[in-house]
């Protein structure tokens, strides 16, 4: 089991792995970034799909 | 059916692109819009992939009718303003004004597999978001300013705001969004 931290010290380690998440993320070929989108909006058509019509 | 896209068709869609330049049906070409803000950031999410060209004619008025039935020879689909070209929308848009013109002529070349291409520089997919200016290329900026892998060269950005006669904007930009 990890250390023990502070609230803020677990936060600012949780801010710390998103900010070297989204760099990882940044720093992909763009090929790999132009699939990542495609498959965002796959996703997000599915979703409007699957909502319930009023 | 919809095509679900892959590292190859992602090329096949520069490939299709580098053709039409080719073969003169655009003139210079280059990818802006939200892709180019991804190119140099995180990627997110957006309906297509804007390119921006050049678009011939003989008088003032364009039309990208011969572009979409290029495209319809070739099998694929178009669908609202935009080509499905491998599973990817394109948009065409025609270069319209000094700024986007610039931005295509100083556009940086890369390579997407072996295919090269040609993407806005991050100053110049700022300055063209700033002058657009609805409430999401807005996002889009500070979205690069917060995870670009490398920082906007603030010289080059200013002198190209400064060429457009959008310093002022910009300047007001920073304030509001000053954290």
């Amino acid at each position: 089991m990890a250390e023990k931290r502070t609230p803020q010290q677990t936060l600012d380690r949780v801010l710390a792995a998103k900010r070297a998440h989204r760099h990882k993320l940044a720093s992909l070929p763009f090929e790999e970034k132009i699939l990542m989108v495609l498959r965002m909006q796959q996703v997000s058509r599915r979703l409007k799909q699957a909502r319930p019509k009023r | 059916m919809p095509v679900d896209p892959t590292s190859a068709s992602i090329e096949c869609v520069f490939r299709r692109l580098n053709e039409l330049e080719r073969t003169r049906l655009i003139g210079r070409y280059a990818i802006g819009g939200a892709f180019a803000f991804i190119y140099y950031a995180e990627p997110f999410e957006t309906s297509d992939l804007d390119v921006f060209a050049h678009i011939p004619s003989e008088g003032a008025l364009i039309s990208l009718a011969p572009i979409y039935e290029h495209f319809r020879q070739l099998g694929y689909r178009a669908e609202d303003e935009r080509i499905v070209i491998e599973g990817v929308p394109v948009q065409i848009l025609p270069a319209t004004g000094p700024l986007v013109e610039e931005a295509i002529q100083r556009a940086t070349s890369i390579t997407v597999g072996s295919e090269p291409t040609r993407i806005f520089t991050a100053e110049h997919a700022v300055a063209v978001a700033l002058q657009t200016n609805r409430p999401k290329d807005r996002m889009k900026i500070l979205h690069l300013q917060d995870t670009a892998v490398t920082p906007l060269n603030q010289q080059e950005l200013e002198f190209i705001l400064t060429r457009h006669g959008l310093l002022v904007r910009w300047r007001k930009f920073e304030e509001a969004t000053r954290g």
